[in-house]
């Protein structure tokens, strides 16, 4: 079994997001504007505003693109191919994506796919997000 | 700007030699090629990454006065090299630069060694490893798929690349796969790396070295090709596949329409393209920004047979790096001169005047540059 290689929970541009995380939130960074910025950069690709803020984003979005991995030099992930990694984009009207592992079955992958995010325990004190199909969250 | 000369040293797995014999060797083939001596150099331009300046300094005994500059260590740098060693020879820094790419790429420093050294390594870190997404196939195999559920791009099309280059290759002894034929079916059998990404979809890995001479125009040669337009740019966001407004927007958006510019050139005006194949999707991509097919017309442009030999376009003359060899694009700069001097062996174009050669690295930057026969 090899261990899972973890992010640095504490990395000043990032904590916010982790502590989110934990809470099963998905907490961005947000601009003077109001704007959510993804991925968290210090200032604002649409207003060039710094970072003031973090706030809550949307936790549900839609298939945009994909690839299957079957061949990985992560170890932890290389015991788990085939896997999939998506790019969602967020329901939100700045549609923003995000890359996430899915956990889709690959001969369900379409495009649009409707996906709510969820967060697993990776030890550590550390919750990694990933996606799920939101048909079966009922 | 002109190149007058050009070098390498055998592409091999397993070359048993340090980056500074190899890069060496080159140097002085290109050297020669040239017909200038070591004392008329005094400009370096080491890329990659592996090489300092004071190895070509050292291995071709140069004098201490050299000017040297150094590109980004991506994949774009195969051609922004050109670009740098440009900026030092019309800042009156330099008369005549030696571009040198030397790496034990298959044996030693492989590709996944190299992307830590990428930028944007706090996304790297914190957003993309944890979540198994982690190299170079798997993020472009993003791009591609989204092609092909936009555009209708097929796994056919990839597969008319790899093959049309496994074509160009058998005829080129220099080739890593020289002598090795690809079918389709060998293409759709190997194995899958990263949906839609099979083996025969990704470049090679390579040891070997490979050089350019530039000089500024008003040196006389026979053998001069002409560097009529270059340029060299970036995504918007140039550290993040995921997030930019224009999926398919590259550093080649913007640095196509720039050397064309410069050249008083389009893209009909231009008989062949030597494009940064790092993957077969990428050059379809490219295909289609630097205008020589529709946006999203890719996939059929390749499928058509415009790209092989007799073909309105053809691409990758040497095999690539899908199968000549990763000389991080400095070996797409060496075939287009050889093409434009008609030295291309078994796979010369007749006719030959305009080759462009795009290069692409990490997030997308890109670069064009048009190459002229004659020193025009």
């Amino acid at each position: 079994m090899s261990a899972r290689v973890l992010p640095d929970t504490a990395h000043p541009d990032f904590a916010p997001f982790w502590r989110g995380c934990a809470e099963r939130r998905l907490v961005m960074p947000q601009c003077g504007n109001a704007h959510l910025i993804w991925p968290p950069r210090p200032a604002c690709p649409l207003c060039g505003e710094l970072v003031q803020s973090w706030a809550d984003g949307p936790t549900t979005g839609r298939l945009y693109s994909w690839t299957v991995v079957h061949r990985t030099r992560l170890a932890w992930y290389a015991e788990r191919t085939p896997y999939v990694v998506g790019i969602v984009r967020l329901d939100h009207p700045q549609q923003l994506r995000m890359v996430g592992r899915c956990d889709v079955a690959p001969d369900a992958l379409a495009e649009g796919l409707a996906l709510v995010l969820d967060f697993e325990d990776a030890g550590k004190q550390v919750h990694v997000p990933f996606w799920r199909p939101a048909r079966s969250e009922a | 700007m002109k190149i007058l000369g050009v070098g390498e040293t055998r592409y091999v797995t397993r070359s048993n030699r340090s980056v500074q014999s190899m890069g060496t060797e080159a140097a002085r083939r290109a050297l020669a090629d040239s017909g200038l001596r070591p004392a008329d150099i005094d400009g370096v331009v080491p890329l990659g990454g592996y090489l300092h300046t004071e190895d070509i300094i050292a291995g071709l005994g140069l004098s201490e006065q050299c000017a040297n500059a150094l590109p980004p260590p991506g994949g774009n740098s195969g051609v922004d090299s050109l670009r740098v060693a440009r900026a030092l020879i019309e800042s009156g820094q330099s008369t005549a630069v030696v571009i040198v790419l030397a790496k034990n790429g298959a044996s030693e420093a492989r590709i996944s060694e190299r992307l830590m050294a990428l930028p944007g390594q706090q996304f790297r870190t914190q957003l993309e490893r944890p979540q198994g997404w982690s190299s170079p196939v798997e993020w472009y195999a993003m791009i591609a798929r989204r092609h092909m559920l936009e555009h209708g791009t097929r796994k056919e099309d990839l597969a008319a690349v790899s093959l049309s280059a496994y074509r160009f290759a058998g005829n080129n002894p220099r080739a890593m796969q020289h002598g090795k034929t690809l079918t389709e079916e060998q293409y759709f059998a190997a194995p899958m790396i990263a949906d839609p990404y099979q083996l025969y979809d990704c470049c090679l890995e390579t040891d070997g070295a490979a050089a350019v001479i530039a000089t500024a125009d008003d040196v006389a040669s026979p053998c001069a090709v002409g560097v009529a337009g270059l340029a060299s740019g970036r995504p918007l966001s140039p550290d993040d596949l995921t997030n930019r407004d224009d999926w398919y927007q590259i550093g080649l958006t913007f640095a196509a329409p720039a050397a064309y510019e410069q050249a008083g050139l389009g893209p009909t005006d231009i008989d062949a393209a030597m494009i940064y194949d790092c993957f077969t999707f990428e050059v379809i991509h490219q295909l289609e920004v630097a205008g020589f097919c529709g946006a999203g017309d890719g996939g059929k442009f390749v499928s058509s047979g415009a790209i092989g030999p007799g073909g309105r376009l053809p691409v990758n003359t040497h095999g690539g790096l899908l199968a000549e060899g990763h000389l991080t694009g400095v070996n797409h700069v060496v075939e287009a001169v050889r093409q434009l001097r008609h030295e291309a062996g078994a796979n010369q174009l007749p006719d030959v005047r305009h080759v462009a050669v795009t290069g692409w690295g990490d997030w997308g930057d890109g670069s064009m540059a048009i190459l002229a026969a004659g020193g025009r």
